[in-house]
């Protein structure tokens, strides 16, 4: 339990130290300028903390998930709002076609009720009207087990009877000898 | 979900459709558009460095 407590605090850690590095190798490879940094920033954001989440939920780690989860919200909301505005100013300048402007504001439109519609789950969630249940992943992991254990079973019974096939055949041997 | 989530989701998914369809079918994708505006510096705040 405590080493999970740990484990939950280092992953949380990882998404503030990983993303400054992360911004720094996706500006290298994209060549990205200062006014894309908002664009850069939540989607590295949104896609260290989406790849944190789903080991913390792999490994049943709930207070990285927390983290992870008002993450992926900032991340939600900096690209909703970073996308259109890049768009815009870009299309201004002539740079991007007006299909571009159509999907920054598709993604405003999409985004930004999402993550309201987020803040209302987490706000009823503090209030107690909502309650998230771990069972059905606690049930996955029983069940992962119990196959693991049936398994490991059947290896250790068919060595057993191979063992015992080869010492019958020994003994015959020895008796036809 | 409220009605008006409900809508507005729908239609930014239907814009973010028809602008990823559209550019693809005129032959530069969104992404590559952006990255090719960023390298030539229009992402930049201090305006369009290959101007200067």
């Amino acid at each position: 339990m405590k080493n999970k407590f740990l484990l939950g605090i280092l992953l949380a850690l990882a998404i503030p130290l990983g993303v400054p590095l992360l911004i720094i190798l996706l500006g290298i490879i994209l060549g990205l300028a200062a006014g894309a940094f908002g664009l850069a920033l939540a989607l590295t954001i949104g896609v260290v903390a989406l790849v944190i989440g789903i080991l913390a939920v792999i490994f049943g780690l709930w207070i990285t998930v927390i983290v992870t989860a008002f993450s992926i919200w900032v991340a939600l909301l900096a690209i909703a709002i970073s996308a259109p505005i890049l768009a815009i100013s870009l299309f201004a300048q002539g740079a991007v076609s007006f299909a571009a402007v159509l999907f920054g504001l598709g993604l405003l439109l999409v985004l930004v009720p999402l993550a309201l519609e987020f803040c209302r789950v987490v706000v009823r969630f503090f209030r107690g009207s909502v309650h998230f249940s771990t069972e059905h992943i606690d049930d996955l992991a029983r069940q992962h087990r119990a196959r693991g254990a049936r398994k490991h079973s059947s290896k250790s019974s068919s060595r057993e009877s191979s063992a015992t096939e080869a010492t019958v055949k020994a003994k015959k041997k020895a008796g036809s000898k | 979900m409220k009605s008006w989530v409900k809508y507005s989701m729908a239609i930014g998914a239907i814009l973010v459709i028809i602008g990823l369809v559209w550019s693809v079918v005129a032959g530069n994708p969104v992404w590559s558009e952006f990255i090719d505006a960023c390298n030539d510096g229009g992402c930049s705040l201090l305006g369009n460095r290959s101007r200067y």
